[in-house]
């Protein structure tokens, strides 16, 4: 369906301009898209309204219709739930209502999950994180109260060294003074980029092969294997694309988002490496709203590496052409899905694609595009330059290397931690993270972000791999944990899951765009105690349909952690449901 | 090929063949809601997963069939999870299938009932409740009932190309909207209804289906509007129709249709149908006579006229708009009982230029190509065409190829709905065409860029003819046409390096002073690039009516029989002869415009003319109606009291096409079935009973028994005309049944690309230097502008049809309006709205003004659709000086301030 609206957008537009960056810029500058704006772009730009506005409609920040001169959004992920986000948005909410322009709501994940609650404040499109903790719901509701003026400090993520220098790869060249070019190149940054630039591309292909990797960003498809699906691919105009999947918006997660603000040169490349490997001339780095920092970063890192000849008509003056091109999300989770990013890259409406045809094949513009993670991208020049065989000899079993984990919830020491993959979950949780702290006891732990399966007890000799997860019921997806104590209510957290996918969910298929709005009210009734063992079979059976019959990884990912909750911790619902069994259809 | 299994048995499939189609094709009967045969895949509704060995289950509609796959469409997991999936939508959807107009048509129930559905489990879930919105004229939308499968807004894209609805918002409140989200009122619809027809539900509907409920039968028939030939499946109900759609087997229209073939029906059954035969009074008006004495007078008339004055003292007119069947017998009447061929039909008035230049270079007088050719074309060269508004199922079409890649170049004053998306737009002057034509032929010549092994082994007078080009340059054309140098060559280098390129072109080349000389370079210009006899190329005129091409195949033409074979051929004389039984007249005869000259001079003393509004829509009215009044005796035979029929003697009510069988003729040779799906109104009579009923009163036999059987007068044309032979209706049985001609014996499955490989009819083709003439009259200080002339969207031809049917309801649709250029607005002080006054040599009107960017500054233009507003009054009497094609699309006029 979308082929037509790309085709209209080249003929009213130009290559490579689209209705979605039209749209970004005149929300930016008016703070809001009224109808009248979007009828008079359609004008300007002759193209259907119904395009112009389906487009708009997609995007929460989009979506906006009035403007407000303060908008303050609270995260509603599951670490700030954990650690009291529900109170302190019900808090503002009744606090803030009468103030002048200031609009209250919700976001999900600005990636300090260490610091929660966190919450977002926009003003004149400048966009605010900051932490709810301590003094800070006091200072932004007095702020906001009177009127004045709210400059609160960023929160940090805390960045663990790693164990020994044998888990540090992705951590090796890592730092917030890396963010200047001069010295990320002092550290070695584009050293495998110039040497590889220098050899075939077919040798980068065979060394990220080598290296077993497998994509970072949730799925774990073999990353050498894509390069060269996407090298050998015929392209019927003859381009082809790299695109950064920097769209983390999983709720925990915060490992894309410190390697953009901390090794945004190892990553652009990455990006170059992979562009080089398959003979693309373009790239685009999606990067999600919700990171303002990492935008600000990587404007800069990219006018820096242009003006410096690594991108441009010759990377590093090898002949070789290639840009990038930033683009902002506004506010849809469903964009880093692969093909949903796509849509939104070409600027018409985000609805996720069926799979096959694959984007190595079939991808941004109907060209072959490799579509990688931030992390994955990250770990290339490391593989290029110490070669693929000592990235294949970290790990375990069939999955190799080291990964970036993000910890937060009811954990002692929440941060990033690079580890090689195969170390046990036991291990993270207690000997590196210090397991749960205020002498509560450990109830469960969620891993690889909404989509990612619920484990406890039993399962903390899992050893951390995409088969060993995958095998216990869950998966590894990207690799953000959160932890939760005794004292959390996973039933609600089921519930939060489900609503996120209702909020999340593009709409496109039937069993995600209902089901999740059908099985979050089943979890209502059974939280207001109305619930039945009936109504648990039937969240059963919404959870199969889900699960097998959606289109896309969201649909049919959510139900994973909910399927754990009803076998692993049936238990939980009968605070509810007394007797409350594992339903039979699952 | 590639085998796979599914439900144990083994199946053979192409490569890229879905799962859902291998599922199909062993007869399983695998559940959807959201797949659409006229579609992309999708992938929403997921009722159709099917179990694949070793995998999770997969969604067959957009899911490759691999070799060595086990599928099963069946499994326990698979029939819970589709009725968990219909609980879900239903939950959703209101449970009053009783009271909806979709009932017993409705997808969702159907499926529900397929799965076993019994009930929603769901204890008060949250659902959409959108009111109705009542904005459209045709189609109802109930939103309530949207299960958001996106199968309308898809069809508005993939098929029509409007873009006018969209899926907006996201997840659980994702919905179906119109333009902004206003509705459809302020949406531009062009009302093609394929939204309804792709709705699995009751959301859109036909407004008459919604009222009227089900039908009492279905009949297949072809539409009667322009020359794409859609197969229609008309719904009828106590012998009224109650809804028409498209039929999803046509193989022009592939189940696409218009507003006018879809929702213009009304006036098969419009209040003032002719339904008694009218006789002229003393004092000059009529009076209902029956059919004895109508008959009689006509018959004894043209016994007395024929024995006075000799055969040439008649002449007919037959209808391009009437079946091939009754048009051979006008033909037939007119040759063997008044012994003459002074018959001619309205091809003459539009695109007889194309007939004649097609046949002189080629070897016939159609168009090379089929409609097929349009996906598998690199490059459309569209000339004097408005194809999205006068053939709108094809120029839809056009536009999916154009937005599929291919390149378009269009030659058009007009900033017409495909030139915006052209890669080179030549806003030409009216009547300039020649000159650019040439013009690029020049670019191709020059720049090398002929097919040299293409012309040397299949044509003949390339030599000659090229050493005519050296002055005619871009820089030269340029001063004529309007259009800058560098556009001309672009226009001709992109046709000429594209691969596979075709010519499209209208009643924009023909209906000029030199448009056979058009016609002729734009055949040229395919010869020189070899882009001829192959998919994807060729030279095709679109035939503006939906029989056009047929009236003129049967032989209604004074100087060919049917199959375009001379009247002077002995060859076909004899056949004739032998078939007839008499002697064929051998003289050619008149043409429509000699007709009228002749009737001036008193030679001509009785025609006899069917359903053609002469008096109405032929160039220089006065002259016209004037030649009428001088007739001894005219005969109007027609479905109104048309200006011409006020001017009968007798006017015979005939039938709409709903009413009567035969076969009709596309643009691209395609001979499809006419079945009458409705009783003659009164006592109307198919128009091919009254030729036999004359006849027999004037004591002879057409041959076809009485009343005719229109299959037996079929089997005469194929017996007489070579390229027809294959065709008979036991062959055009099915619905959307069709044969393409050259169809020449009845195991010849017909001809989707005429002179295939260079074998051209004519042996070699011929290229023909033309030479540049200017138009009838250019504009000049006392009429500065150029006036040309069109159609719209909304209506067709004169309006007889679309102004007695609910398109009146639309604002665009109630009455004329002259466009003009908001410079030339600017200059003249003329504001949108307003009443000016339009002058040319040949009078006045006063018409609204509308300001708008798709004509160009100097030229204004107008439909003829609305006879009150009388738009042919001012415009030239210049004609093709071949064909007497008239210049209906150059004339000098000057724009004034309408008298208040």
């Amino acid at each position: 369906m979308s082929a037509n609206l790309i085709a209209l957008q080249n003929r009213f537009l130009g290559q490579g301009e689209t209705v979605y960056d039209r749209l970004a810029q005149l929300a930016h500058d008016r703070g809001a898209l009224r109808d009248e704006d979007l009828l008079a772009l359609a004008k300007e730009l002759s193209l259907p309204p119904a395009h112009v506005r389906s487009v708009a409609k997609f995007y929460d920040e989009l979506r906006v219709e009035a403007p407000a001169k303060r908008a303050l959004q609270v995260c509603n992920g599951e670490s700030c739930a954990v650690a009291g986000a529900e109170g302190c948005h019900a808090h503002l909410a009744t606090a803030l209502g009468g103030a002048d322009g200031v609009v209250v709501g919700e976001v999900t994940c600005l990636g300090y999950c260490g610091s929660g609650p966190n919450a977002l404040l926009v003003e004149d499109g400048v966009k605010k994180v900051f932490s709810l903790r301590g003094e800070g719901l006091a200072a932004v509701e007095r702020a906001l109260l009177d009127g004045a003026a709210f400059d609160p400090v960023e929160p940090v993520n805390v960045v663990h060294a790693p164990r020994s220098d044998r888990e540090k790869v992705l951590l090796s060249r890592f730092g917030p003074e890396l963010t200047d070019l001069a010295a990320a190149r002092a550290a070695g940054v584009y050293g495998a980029l110039e040497a590889a630039l220098k050899g075939t591309p077919q040798a980068v292909v065979d060394a990220v092969k080598a290296s077993k990797i497998r994509g970072r960003g949730g799925a774990g498809f073999p990353a050498g294997l894509k390069l060269q699906t996407v090298k050998d691919a015929s392209s019927k105009r003859g381009d082809k694309y790299v695109v950064v999947n920097a769209d983390e918006g999983d709720a925990g997660a915060f490992i894309d988002k410190e390697l953009l603000e901390q090794a945004p040169h190892s990553v652009l490349e990455g990006t170059i490496l992979a562009a080089y490997a398959v003979g693309a001339s373009q790239g685009f780095v999606y990067l999600r709203g919700e990171y303002p920092r990492a935008i600000g970063i990587w404007k800069k890192a990219l006018a820096d590496a242009r003006a410096a000849g690594i991108l441009g008509d010759s990377v590093l003056g090898s002949g070789f052409a290639f840009d990038v091109k930033l683009v902002e999300g506004h506010g849809a989770y469903i964009c880093g899905e692969e093909t949903s990013l796509l849509r939104s890259l070409e600027g018409v409406p985000a609805q996720v694609s069926p799979k096959p045809p694959y984007p190595a094949i079939h991808g941004y513009k109907a060209a072959p595009t490799v579509v990688n993670n931030v992390e994955t991208l990250a770990a290339y020049p490391w593989i290029v330059e110490r070669g693929g065989e000592a990235y294949a000899a970290l790990g375990a079993g069939d999955s190799r290397g080291t990964k970036l984990l993000s910890l937060s919830g009811s954990v002692a020491k929440p941060g990033l931690y690079e580890v090689e993959l195969g170390t046990t979950l036991r291990t993270i949780l207690f000997e590196l993270a210090g397991g749960v702290p205020g002498g509560k006891a450990f109830k469960a732990v969620q891993i690889g972000g909404p989509l990612g399966g619920i484990f406890g007890e039993q399962h903390l000799d899992l050893p951390l791999t995409f088969e060993a997860l995958a095998k216990a019921g869950g998966m590894l997806g990207h690799a953000g944990i959160v932890v939760y104590d005794e004292d959390v209510d996973l039933v609600r957290i089921g519930r939060g899951l489900m609503k996120f996918c209702a909020v999340e969910s593009c709409g496109k298929c039937f069993p995600c765009r209902i089901g999740s709005v059908r099985a979050t009210e089943v979890f209502d009734k059974i939280l207001a105690g109305r619930g039945t063992q009936a109504d648990i079979d039937l969240l059963g059976e919404v959870n199969e349909t889900m699960l097998l019959g959606s289109l896309c990884a969201l649909g049919g990912g959510i139900p994973i952690p909910i399927k754990n909750l009803l076998t692993f911790f049936v238990s939980e619902f009968e605070a509810y449901v007394p007797g409350a069994k594992t339903p039979p259809v699952l | 090929m590639l085998k796979l299994t599914i439900d144990g048995i083994e199946v053979e499939v192409e490569e890229g063949t879905t799962l859902l189609a291998a599922t199909q094709k062993v007869g399983a009967d695998v559940p959807t809601l959201c797949d659409s045969k006229a579609l992309e895949p999708y992938g929403a509704c997921r009722m159709c997963l099917v179990e694949v060995e070793g995998q999770k289950p997969k969604a067959s509609c957009h899911t490759p069939a691999q070799a060595g796959m086990v599928v099963s469409t069946t499994s326990n997991r698979l029939e819970r999870i589709r009725r968990n999936i219909v609980e879900m939508v239903v939950s959703d959807h209101p449970l009053e299938c009783l009271g909806c107009a979709a009932n017993n048509r409705c997808e969702l129930q159907a499926v529900a009932a397929d799965v076993g559905f019994r009930k929603v489990r769901y204890e008060a879930p949250a659902q959409h409740h959108p009111a109705p919105d009542f904005s459209h004229p045709f189609l109802k939308l109930d939103m309530d009932k949207c299960i958001a499968c996106a199968r309308c807004v898809r069809v508005c894209d993939e098929v029509q190309g409007s873009f006018i609805l969209g899926m907006a918002g996201r997840g659980y409140d994702m919905k179906v909207i119109a333009g902004n989200d206003t509705g459809f009122e302020e949406a531009d619809c062009r009302s093609c209804g394929q939204c309804a027809v792709e709705c699995p539900v009751g959301a859109i509907m036909d407004r008459a289906v919604v009222s009227d409920g089900l039908p009492d039968r279905v009949v297949n028939t072809t539409c009667a509007y322009c020359g794409v030939g859609c197969s229609l499946n008309v719904h009828v109900k106590d012998d009224q129709v109650t809804m028409i759609e498209p039929s999803p087997q046509g193989s022009a229209n592939r189940g696409h249709a218009c507003v006018k073939g879809r929702f213009a029906h009304e006036y098969s059954r419009s209040g003032d149908r002719l339904t008694s035969p009218l006789m002229r009074t003393e004092d000059g008006t009529f009076r209902e006579a029956s059919w004895d004495e109508a008959l009689d007078f006509v018959a004894t008339r043209l016994t007395e006229i024929k024995a006075a004055h000799g055969p040439e003292a008649f002449a007919a007119i037959s209808s391009s708009r009437c079946t091939n069947e009754e048009n051979y017998l006008a033909q037939k009447f007119t040759r063997v009982v008044m012994g003459t061929n002074s018959i001619d039909n309205c091809s003459r008035v539009c695109h007889s230029p194309s007939a004649f230049g097609l046949g002189k270079s080629l070897g016939t007088g159609a168009g090379t190509n089929s409609f097929e050719d349009i996906e598998h074309t690199d490059c459309v060269l569209l000339v004097g065409a408005n194809p999205t508004e006068a053939h709108p199922v094809y120029g839809a079409r056009i536009k999916q190829a154009v937005l599929g890649g291919a390149k378009l170049v269009v030659l058009d004053p007009r900033r017409t709905e495909l030139a915006k998306l052209a890669d080179v737009h030549l806003a030409l002057n009216p009547g300039s065409n020649v000159a650019v034509v040439n013009a690029m032929q020049h670019v191709v010549l020059k720049e090398g860029l002929i097919d040299a092994s293409f012309i040397a082994a299949h044509t003949d007078g390339f030599e000659e003819y090229a050493k005519t080009f050296d002055d005619l340059t871009p820089e030269w054309a340029e001063t004529l046409s309007g259009v800058p140098a560098d556009q001309i060559r672009e226009a001709a280098r992109t046709y000429a390096t594209a691969g596979n390129a075709l010519i499209l072109w209208g009643l924009g080349v023909t209906e000029a002073g030199h448009g056979s000389n058009t016609v002729f370079g734009l055949i040229n210009l395919g010869l020189m690039t070899g882009n001829m006899g192959r998919l994807g190329t060729g030279t095709n005129p679109i035939r503006g009516q939906n029989n056009v091409q047929g009236a003129s195949d049967v032989g209604a033409l004074p100087n060919v029989f049917s199959d375009y074979r001379p009247v002077g051929d002995p060859v076909a004389r004899q056949e004739h002869r032998d078939i007839w039984g008499v002697e064929p007249p051998s003289d050619a005869g008149l043409t429509i415009p000699d007709m009228f000259d002749a009737a001036h001079s008193g030679r001509l003393k009785a025609m006899w003319i069917t359903a053609e509004d002469v008096a109405q829509s032929d160039p220089n009215t006065e002259h016209v109606v004037g030649a009428l009044e001088a007739l001894e005796l005219l005969v109007v035979q027609e479905i109104f009291l048309s200006e011409t029929a006020k001017l009968a003697h007798v006017v015979f009510p005939g039938a709409t096409f709903l009413e009567k069988d035969g076969t009709f003729v596309n643009s691209d040779r395609r001979i499809q079935r006419v079945r009458h799906a409705l009783p003659v109104l009164g006592a109307a009579r198919r128009d091919l009973d009254i030729y036999q009923l004359v006849a027999e009163r004037m004591g002879a036999d057409l041959g076809f028994g009485s009343p005719p059987d229109p299959a037996k007068v079929m089997d005469e044309i194929a017996a007489l005309s070579p390229l027809w032979r294959g065709v008979s209706y036991e062959r055009l049985q099915g619905d959307a049944a069709f044969l393409q001609w050259p169809c020449e014996s009845a195991d010849d499955p017909g001809t989707a690309i005429v002179h295939e490989g260079g074998a051209f009819l004519s042996g070699k083709a011929h290229f023909r230097a033309v030479p540049w003439q200017e138009p009838g009259e250019l504009p000049d200080d006392e009429f500065p502008m150029f006036l040309t002339t069109g159609r719209q969207l909304f209506h067709y031809n004169v309006g007889t049809q679309t102004r007695r049917s609910s398109l009146m309801q639309l604002d665009t649709a109630k009455s004329e309006r002259v466009r003009i250029h908001p410079k030339d607005a600017r200059r003249l002080s003329i504001h949108d709205g307003e009443t000016v006054r339009v002058v040319s040599r040949r009078g006045h009107i006063d018409v609204e003004a509308q300001v708008t960017r798709a004509t160009k500054p100097g030229t204004v233009f107008m439909t003829f659709h609305f006879p009150e507003t009388r738009t042919n009054l001012l415009l030239s009497s210049a004609a093709d000086e071949y064909t007497q094609c008239p210049e209906y699309k150059v004339s000098a006029v000057r724009l004034e301030k309408a008298a208040s």
